[in-house]
């Protein structure tokens, strides 16, 4: 028997998120104590971009904001369905 | 279809991918010339509200790389340092030469600054630098987002 509780205490402390790129999207599932960093490295990991680039993650819902990768997904209360933009900026070269 | 019209038709589908970007943040993307196969494209940083103007010339594009050069808004100049950004991390994208030194411009390349006269134009999307910046949309979200990131973006170079 399925203990709803202890579902639902689970699926409390994860966050469903997807992460568009100019590759195309990522759905993923993340511990909402993980940092944007992590989410990040994620996503060069799933689209295999160069490790040594520069790059950076906005809330689709207010892009003008550049999230900071120190910090984590519920310190910008990220809920589920939110969607991410993922851009290069460029190697640095 | 002769290379100006693939070039053309290939900057047509590119431009139109760019036009969510647009009414987002604002872009203004000018009429193709279909003579000098170049547009402009017209952006400002929401942090200090400074427009900075980009011709694009897409020649032999894709074969080659764009070639992205800056224009000072206010005075019609074009290629100075004063038309260009300026990033304070994440190397040196807005090259003090100046030029976007990245193998996705033309710029970059032996012939134009010689910054980079190690890579081949002919091959830029095999660079394993050139990242995702393989289309107008990509490139133009790099240089806007060093625009609009205060722990990126330093104002006009000097």
């Amino acid at each position: 028997m399925v203990d709803f509780n202890e579902t639902k205490k689970g699926n409390d402390s994860e966050v469903e998120i997807e992460v568009n790129t100019t590759q195309g999207s990522m759905a993923r599932t993340f511990s909402k104590t993980a940092k944007i960093q992590d989410v990040i490295n994620a996503v060069i990991a799933f689209f295999q971009f160069a490790q040594n680039g520069s790059y950076e993650l906005r809330k689709d819902s207010d892009p003008q904001v550049a999230l900071k990768p120190e910090r984590t997904l519920v310190s910008y209360h990220i809920a589920d369905g939110e969607i991410f933009i993922f851009t290069d900026l460029g190697v640095a070269v | 279809m002769n290379p100006d019209a693939a070039s053309i038709a290939t900057i047509e589908a590119e431009i139109e991918v760019c036009k969510p970007n647009c009414e987002k943040f604002g872009w203004e993307i000018s009429e193709i010339n279909n003579s000098e196969l170049s547009f402009s494209v017209k952006m400002f940083s929401p942090i200090d509200r400074e427009i900075f103007l980009i011709r694009i010339d897409f020649k032999n594009y894709p074969e080659w790389p764009l070639l992205i050069e800056f224009i000072e808004s206010d005075t019609g100049l074009v290629g100075t340092r004063r038309a260009y950004p300026l990033s304070k991390k994440f190397g040196h994208f807005f090259h003090s030469h100046p030029c976007i030194c990245h193998p996705a411009s033309r710029k970059a390349y032996t012939g134009y600054s010689n910054v980079h006269q190690d890579w081949n134009l002919s091959s830029w999307k095999q660079n394993p630098q050139v990242g995702s910046l393989v289309n107008l949309n990509a490139i133009l979200e790099a240089i806007f987002f060093r625009i609009n990131n205060e722990e990126v973006y330093a104002g006009r170079m000097k």
